[in-house]
């Protein structure tokens, strides 16, 4: 999952960080928005991880 | 006053000033005033202290001496200078936790940890630099900057629980009290070379302390030797029986025969997940060959990799961090610094479901853990990848550029306690981490002790480079 190679791919990552933390009440600028973006990339491949060993409510 | 160590030689321990305080070859006044001329000394480099509580301290010094001569010895701690990491609470100092947004708050009533330790007869000498709300990467910003590694000043002293180590490591206290949620008390004693031991939560009341992820969030004690871990440990524990000790006011027993004892060691975290030093992986070797001579039988444990059990931990600490500062961070966000402001807002992105899968999950390996118990008494791993870092590459998002070795016995709350191993290529101190099953805190203590009994690589502060500096190390009764 790599979804900010490019400027736009960045751009509208940003801006949709930048809107759900705006539905919280948080207010972010677009420069800090790009930056996060790229740094819940990681965040986002822990998920992954974790969601890989989840398990079934029940095991057969 | 008592004659002083000579250079080279090894610095009083907790435990030896205590038996010099015991036999009444020192007084706490005397110890006090060292203590506090060594801060005067040292810390305007270090920056290890945010408040000094220095007329507190010499109060309790005249009535720890007062009691000891009327022969009420309340015990090891009697007299002996300590510390708080500043998210713990003491009665009418400020807890800043390094940020803006408590400049102004003075807690009334003391921590439990706190009180237990005044009851023990310490001398609290003050609050310790932290990170921010002990998270994140060190903060510049007020109400002061980040501690500086006594053993090269332009190094990274660890965190969060920096001013602790660094203080106990340059001879300015004989204790401190930190938090460690991901590594917070281990890490920066690995990187001082101090020892660091996070015991399990249940056995230390946490009511007075800043909190950052509940699920994960752990108070340890940090000191020069396991010794003195021990004797802290003790003082604050719930129960008060951790380390075998018959009475709480006694000096801990702690048993050096490693006999039999099976090591299992997690070697795959620090050679394959995530790789450390070559000196790092050199100087856990050498700890494991001083085991196998104290009669420990040794041998490979195969867990999750550990990125997962870091995955695990970090998706648990960051949503809960994120909630627990929600409130701060649509009103009043400029109070905090860069740093920790940006690393709250990444909790934000983690869904209720994934916060849940990873809590399952946790719980999942922590049973792992508890099974690998059942074929060996102690695990060894690493806590950190090498030698200090500077700390001017220590950016606000190192955090997540590598997997924590302290976290997953966070994750599956473990005992677990970091020691000094060796020294780097720098003369920079390494560490090795040790962990136990659970209420095995009495057989970590005991292993960490004979270890440091049999190879403590140790032989002088860091800084101890010239008469004055070895002349602040410690005090001998000669």
């Amino acid at each position: 999952m790599n979804d900010r190679d490019t400027p736009a791919e960045l751009s509208a990552a940003a801006r949709r960080l930048s809107e759900m933390l705006a539905t919280r009440g948080i207010a972010i600028s677009v420069a800090r928005a790009e930056e996060l973006a790229l740094a819940t990339e990681r965040v986002e491949r822990m998920a992954t991880t974790v969601r890989a060993a989840a398990r079934p409510p029940v095991e057969p | 006053m008592s004659a002083v160590l000579g250079l080279g030689e090894p610095p009083l321990s907790l435990a030896d000033t205590a038996r010099l305080i015991r036999a009444g070859v020192v007084s706490p006044e005397e110890v006090v005033e060292r203590a506090l001329q060594r801060i005067q000394d040292l810390d305007p480099a270090l920056h290890a202290f945010v408040t000094l509580a220095a007329d507190g301290a010499r109060q309790a010094a005249r009535t720890a001496r007062d009691e000891i001569r009327a022969g009420r010895w309340r015990g090891p701690l009697h007299g002996i200078p300590v510390g708080l990491k500043d998210v713990i609470d003491m009665a009418d100092v400020p807890t800043m936790a390094q940020s803006r947004q408590l400049a102004h708050h003075v807690p009334r009533q003391d921590a439990t940890v706190t009180r237990r330790l005044k009851d023990a007869g310490a001398l609290l000498a003050g609050k310790l630099t932290t990170h921010e709300f002990a998270f994140g990467a060190p903060s510049w910003g007020p109400p002061g900057p980040p501690a500086r590694n006594p053993w090269d000043h332009a190094r990274f002293a660890g965190g969060s629980s920096s001013g602790a180590a660094v203080a106990i490591a340059s001879g300015m206290l004989f204790g401190a009290i930190g938090t460690d949620t991901a590594g917070s008390v281990r890490s920066p004693a690995a990187l001082c070379g101090v020892a660091g031991f996070k015991p399990g939560r249940q056995h230390i009341d946490r009511c007075g302390i800043l909190r950052l992820a509940g699920s994960l969030d752990a108070v340890g004690v940090l000191a020069w030797t396991v010794e003195d871990c021990a004797i802290l440990y003790e003082a604050i524990a719930a129960h008060r029986q951790a380390t075998g000790s018959a009475r709480p006011d006694a000096f801990p027993m702690l048993d050096r025969d490693l006999r039999g004892l099976r090591i299992g060691v997690i070697r795959h975290f620090y050679t394959k997940d995530a790789p450390i030093s070559d000196d790092g992986q050199t100087a856990i070797e050498d700890a494991l060959e001083v085991f196998r001579s104290l009669g420990c039988r040794v041998q490979d444990v195969t867990l999750a990799p550990l990125p997962e059990w870091n995955a695990t931990g970090m998706l648990m600490l960051l949503a809960e961090a994120f909630a627990l500062h929600e409130p701060w961070l649509r009103g009043s966000d400029h109070l905090y610094g860069e740093s920790l402001r940006d690393a709250l807002l990444l909790g934000a992105t983690i869904t209720a479901a994934d916060y849940l899968h990873a809590c399952d999950h946790g719980r999942r390996l922590a049973a792992t853990l508890d099974a690998a118990f059942d074929r060996v008494d102690l695990l060894v791993t690493a806590i950190q990848p090498g030698e200090a870092p500077a700390l001017a590459n220590i950016g606000k998002w190192s955090f997540l550029e590598r997997p924590s070795y302290g976290i997953p016995f966070n994750v599956s709350d473990h005992p677990a306690l970091s020691i000094c191993c060796g020294m780097g290529r720098r003369g920079l101190p390494l560490a090795v981490q040790l962990v136990a099953a659970r209420n095995g805190e009495n057989t970590l203590l005991r292993a960490g002790h004979a270890y440091e009994l049999a190879a403590d690589p140790r032989d002088r502060r860091p800084g101890a480079s010239n008469p004055v500096d070895a002349a602040c190390n410690g005090i001998n009764p000669a």
